[in-house]
């Protein structure tokens, strides 16, 4: 269907990419083809778009997705370049000179179809007993496993792997359902093998569900059997524009910077009217209608949460009043050890988010502010553009929805990391407190530190925190020397090779452990000298000396190696401010702009002596 | 607007042309950009502007703007 013309022109007055998905969303318009083109040179001629290369290789027509994808691409302030691999060519652009190598993709997208997997996946199953199942689900994997690994050890860039849904309803009919012999079911394993098989084998491969957007948007309304008898095109409209909008999603995260901050209002945002005016009673928030809506978007919340991103709070409300909602509201779910930061005060929101910001010690390019009132997300917009803003819509009922558009906020990786991250940052919080405590007493930063109890874990080449590694050099942006991005196949590379030497650390203290947040890459490029290529630490562990201590065992196991020189560089951008005069202050002399050098076997006492921080590791024998 | 106006703007729009490269006596084998990918996009998108539901068997006669216009006259869609 598509959009209403007096629809279309409210559409094309919206001058954000931003504002034009989320009406999109909300009413699950979807545009015809002739809408998405005006839209598509609407949103060409409004906003900044960044440049992305996608190389497509595929076993059925993927040619006549482009007006899709070119469209969704401009939706998610991507502007895309892309490359068909010739029709029937897979393994051929696995290789170094093919035409997609050439094309130097940002992201691969694979689209397959369940035969090229095996050719029984296109028979009917249900004379194919247990064990021939469990030969070809074997053999599929394989398959599969066989054509992702050539494809990524030869193209650079992310791998999206599809393989195109069943057209028809099972060959039992509904009877499926119930059957030992259940198509559904056996589809369903090979899928988790399939996921199982990348996530764990393969790095910078990730595995696009489209059964997901069949549901999405119906079987009936996904494909159209005009066009896959006549063209080898599978798709209706309505099943193009969710599968490119499900790609250009990908690589928008990917692509785009990280969002790392979600920062939410309370009253018509968490729950349905004022608290000041309508108390505990009054405001919407439980079983019943318009409540439930508000309780499902706090779900989606803490879904948002558990996928690696940090809530906090920011609300013109008076704070005893916000508080005895989040203390003692039977249906309110979020509370107040799942805000890392909370401003409940009657200051300008945009003066709160600058706080915020400083608190989290992380920039305001990586916020998404929600709040309902126009006054608000106008006064973001215009004092902080870099910040992402969500308007929370009038009606309750598009209310828990009304994030799901944002591609900043999908992830093509979870780490322990990201599981972990707001009980890290209440965990600041609590260090914060024993310092003031500290401090009040007339304690020094020393005997602060001291206090943690701090040990240092350094590790060197390890393999299996790749997808972690690259995520730091992804991610930070203030304490980075170089700002050098990495994907995980390219430091799965280093961390392979003799020549570099790929050092993290993680922190533990008496009130936890931070995980992963500090990475160093040391390039030999003698025998006796290297080059720091990337040392970058995570903002929550800064002011702990925890950059010191990293840096003198680095050096001392450069030395143990026979490096007596080490230099560096330091490549300044809007935001590493930070780290300006890092160099120089740990004995690196400066050779020229911006390139420093020192000698390591000059470093003078035992590293780890000085540090209020116990220092593990690496094992000598880690470097492979 | 006359159907012949709304059906250059849909073409101009599948196939990534100004407007005044579809005359009414355009036909496929006249421009390049109308190949048999363009084809399916103009087909896709006439099916949208004008809500019908056509037949896969008549889009390889619909290869000229006369041929599509008679079509949508006699679909009474215009």
């Amino acid at each position: 269907m598509k959009i209403p013309d007096n629809q279309f022109e409210k559409l094309l007055a919206l001058q954000s990419a931003q504002e034009i998905k989320s009406f999109l969303a909300l009413r699950s318009m979807v545009p015809s083809l002739q809408q998405a083109g005006k839209l598509r040179q609407h949103l060409v001629s409004t906003g900044m778009a960044k440049p992305l290369r996608l190389g497509i290789v595929h076993t059925y027509t993927s040619e006549l997705l482009d007006p899709w994808l070119h469209f969704t691409a401009a939706l998610d302030q991507l502007s895309l370049n892309v490359y068909h691999a010739p029709y029937g060519t897979t393994v051929q652009e696995a290789t170094a000179g093919s035409g997609l190598a050439r094309h130097k993709p940002d992201l691969t997208l694979l689209m397959l179809t369940r035969e090229d997997l095996h050719p029984a996946l296109q028979t009917p199953a249900a004379c194919i007993n247990a064990t021939e199942r469990q030969e070809i689900t074997e053999q599929a994997l394989q398959t599969l496993g066989g054509l992702v690994r050539q494809f990524r050890d030869t193209i650079a860039g992310h791998i999206l792997v599809t393989v195109l849904p069943a057209q028809n309803s099972p060959g039992l009919g509904l009877y499926d359902a119930m059957a030992e012999q259940s198509e559904a079911q056996w589809w369903n394993a090979i899928k988790a093998g399939i996921a199982t098989d990348l996530r764990e084998g393969l790095s910078g491969v990730s595995f696009l569900d489209m059964d997901q957007l069949v549901m999405q948007v119906g079987r009936d309304n996904f494909f159209d059997s005009r066009l896959w008898y006549s063209s080898v095109f599978p798709f209706a409209p309505d099943g193009a524009l969710a599968v490119s909008s499900a790609v250009t999603s990908v690589a928008a995260s990917l692509l785009l910077t990280k969002a790392k901050v979600i920062v939410v209002d309370a009253d018509n945002t968490l729950w349905g009217g004022v608290i000041g005016e309508d108390g505990m009673d009054g405001i919407a928030l439980g079983p019943e209608h318009p409540g439930r809506a508000f309780v499902d978007f706090q779900k989606r919340l803490l879904s948002l949460q558990q996928r690696g991103f940090i809530l906090a709070l920011c609300s013109k409300n008076n704070p005893d009043d916000l508080n005895e909602v989040l203390l003692n509201h039977p249906h309110q779910l979020l509370k107040n050890e799942h805000f890392a930061a909370q401003r409940v005060n009657w200051l300008p929101k945009p003066d709160n988010l600058q706080s915020i910001a400083e608190e989290l010690n992380l920039g305001l390019d990586s916020f998404v502010f929600v709040d309902d009132s126009d006054y608000e997300c106008s006064a973001v917009r215009h004092s902080l553009p870099e910040v992402d803003v969500v308007q929370v819509p009038a009606r309750p009922t598009e209310v828990p929805v009304c994030l799901d558009a944002l591609a900043r906020l999908e992830i093509v990786s979870l780490t322990a990391e990201d599981l972990e991250k707001t009980a890290m940052y209440a965990q600041e919080r609590m260090r914060r407190t024993q310092r003031e405590q500290l401090s009040n007493t007339g304690g020094s930063i020393d005997d602060y530190l001291r206090s943690l109890n701090m040990t240092m874990s350094v590790r060197l080449d390890d393999a299996s925190s790749v997808t972690r590694l690259a995520q730091l050099t992804q991610k930070t942006n203030q304490f980075n020397l170089t700002t050098r991005r990495y994907t995980e196949k390219e430091l799965a590379g280093m961390i392979t090779s003799k020549r570099f030497f790929v050092y993290h650390f993680s922190l533990a203290d008496n009130f936890g452990n931070s995980g992963i947040v500090g990475l160093a890459i040391v390039e030999q490029s003698a025998a006796n000298t290297a080059r720091l290529d990337t040392f970058l630490m995570s903002c929550r562990v800064i002011g702990r000396m925890a950059e010191q201590a990293f840096l003198s065992r680095i050096m001392s196991n450069l030395r143990a190696r026979g490096i007596e020189e080490l230099s560096a560089d330091y490549i300044p951008t809007r935001k590493n401010v930070l780290v300006e005069t890092f160099l120089p202050d740990n004995g690196f002399q400066e050779t020229g702009e911006g390139s420093y050098t020192t000698r390591v076997d000059s470093s003078a006492g035992d590293p780890g002596e000085d540090f209020p921080i116990t220092i593990e590791g690496p094992d000598q024998d880690e470097h492979i | 607007m006359s159907t012949f106006k709304q059906l250059q703007e849909i073409m101009a729009s599948a196939l990534e042309l100004p407007t005044d490269a579809i005359r009414e006596s355009s036909t496929m084998e006249e421009i390049e950009e109308w190949d048999s990918l363009g084809h399916v996009h103009i087909m896709v998108a006439l099916e949208q502007a004008f809500d019908l539901y056509m037949d896969v068997d008549d889009f390889a006669e619909l290869d000229s703007v006369p041929a599509i216009l008679q079509y949508l006259a006699a679909e009474n869609a215009a």
